[in-house]
């Protein structure tokens, strides 16, 4: 991010995709409603690596801090440990995005903190007790936080515990040698049945799902915890 | 961390319950295997860690069926395109459910038009490949008047769980004392052990070279019977794999189903 002198423009370069290119009037509406305007001057934004597309709206939030930390509104050294992602509102808010959580992990990787949607909060929260992380509601709030007049709290993992009621194998009459089936598939593991059936196999293969140990038994244990992380 | 990515999380609240996808049949490749010019995720990712539902099974595109080899062997889905290369996580349990045949009508004691011919055609469209590897095939009757007057079965989802619970439990403590942390299921263990731990009793053994050869087992399937016999096994907490166990675990293949099909 540079402020030159020259005509008075907002460029993104870096192979931006259209969401990523418009942030350019999410960016300008966000800083007029926290009370700070586009300076009259030539400012380019460079998203590296410059052959690499950019897609998404998640790259607002570090835009515009970059911008507010070129205009001097928010000490360099503030932001210097942190890595944003979130999308801005016309008015200031902060919208969530998806992927916060690889996010989190990805910027606790390269030692620093992340700056994302409160909504997405409790979601980047997983990726650990150690990793530094700034969930904000409105651009206001974060500002406020660098300058030390409020103070965000760190956001809590949450689970979804209110899962929709399953069906129950109880309900089932007859067709034993399905749910034998069933069982032997979810005590295996990954074993895949082919249930051939005249009008009857929604119902069993529902009540597959009950049937595995649950997801979650205490911390980590979670999903996305499982396996390899997803590259990308 | 599939679901994150997708956006499908909630208020940032992760699940607690493993997911249940169940996409209809018209769903295209990048729908189930994920891809697009914006690679996202697709069904199979999604259900990573649970159940993939595929109801009328034929109805499917052969070639997105087909599709689903690769993540049912590896566990993970990986989309090459000329500008992206993204391996998705899906370790998942497919669960598919088929008519006998198109008109609906090809159960016992009814019978179809157009013969054998319209059951075996709408059968021919599900690949072999991707039969092989199915684990348990079963063909369930129509349900009678007489199953529908019983009183509702005592048992229910809550039992069943105990008795899967308990069998994960052994397959755990197994592969941990075997040094192998990295699996957790039978489905997940790898030949060499598989040998190790699944070698059934002297008549077991038998047996399974026997049903081998009649009914023509590629390797992959050997591999696969041997493996739900261990299963069957651990659901009894025996020690030992039975001949009774292969016996159960020989009925479940496709290959069974087909050949008394054929004989019928």
């Amino acid at each position: 991010m540079r402020i030159t002198p020259g005509q008075t423009a907002l460029a993104i370069v870096g192979l931006p995709a259209k969401a990523v290119a418009e942030s350019r009037e999410r960016v300008r509406n966000a800083l007029h409603a926290v009370g700070l305007g586009m300076p009259y001057r030539h400012v380019t934004v460079n998203l590296a690596a410059a052959d690499l597309p950019k897609e998404g709206s998640q790259f607002d939030l570090p835009i515009v801090l970059a911008m507010m930390v070129a205009m001097e509104a928010i000490a360099p050294d503030a932001v210097a440990g942190y890595a944003a992602i979130g999308e801005l509102a016309l008015d200031g808010s902060i919208r969530t995005v998806p992927g916060a959580l690889p996010a989190a992990i990805g910027a606790n990787a390269m030692g620093k903190g992340l700056i994302c949607p409160a909504a997405c909060g409790s979601e980047a929260a997983w990726a650990g007790e150690d990793v530094d992380i700034l969930a904000a509601p409105h651009l206001l709030s974060l500002v406020n936080h660098f300058k030390g007049l409020q103070t965000l709290s760190r956001p809590k993992p949450n689970v979804d515990r209110d899962a929709a009621a399953l069906p129950d194998l109880g309900d089932v009459k007859g067709q034993e040698s399905a749910k034998r089936v069933l069982e032997v598939a979810a005590a295996g593991g990954a074993q895949s049945f082919d249930d051939r059936t005249a009008g009857c196999g929604e119902v069993h293969a529902r009540g597959a799902a009950p049937l595995d140990p649950p997801l979650i038994v205490a911390g980590r244990n979670a999903r996305g915890f499982h396996g390899a992380q997803p590259r990308g | 961390m599939v679901h994150s990515l997708a956006g499908e999380l909630m208020g940032g609240k992760l699940a607690s319950e493993r997911p249940f996808r169940a996409p209809h049949h018209s769903a295209s490749m990048a729908a189930l295997v994920g891809g697009g010019t914006r690679p996202r995720p697709g069904e199979v990712s999604l259900a990573h860690l649970g159940v993939l539902f595929l109801d009328e099974l034929p109805e499917f595109q052969p070639g997105v069926l087909d599709a689903l080899r690769q993540p049912l062997e590896a566990g993970e889905t990986v989309i090459a395109r000329a500008n992206h290369r993204i391996a998705y996580t899906s370790r998942i349990q497919l669960v598919g459910a088929m008519n006998p045949c198109k008109c609906g009508n090809g159960a016992p004691g009814t019978s179809c038009k157009r013969g054998p011919r319209c059951a075996a055609d709408y059968q021919a469209r599900i690949s072999g490949p991707l039969l092989d590897r199915i684990d348990l095939q079963i063909e369930v009757p129509a349900l009678s008047a007489a199953d529908l007057v019983l009183p509702a079965p005592t048992e229910g989802s809550a039992e069943v769980r105990a008795r899967v619970t308990r069998a994960r439990e052994l397959q755990r403590e197994r592969f941990t004392a075997l040094g192998a942390r990295s699996m957790r299921t039978n489905a997940d263990c790898s030949g060499r052990i598989l040998e190790e731990i699944a070698t059934p009793d002297p008549e077991g053994v038998a047996l399974l070279r026997q049903a081998a050869d009649a009914l023509h087992l590629s390797a992959r399937g050997f591999h696969r019977t041997l493996r739900v016999a261990r299963t069957l096994a651990d659901l009894d907490g025996a020690e030992m794999v039975a001949r009774m166990h292969v016996a159960e675990a020989l009925s479940y293949r496709g290959e069974t189903l087909r050949q008394a099909s054929r004989a019928a």
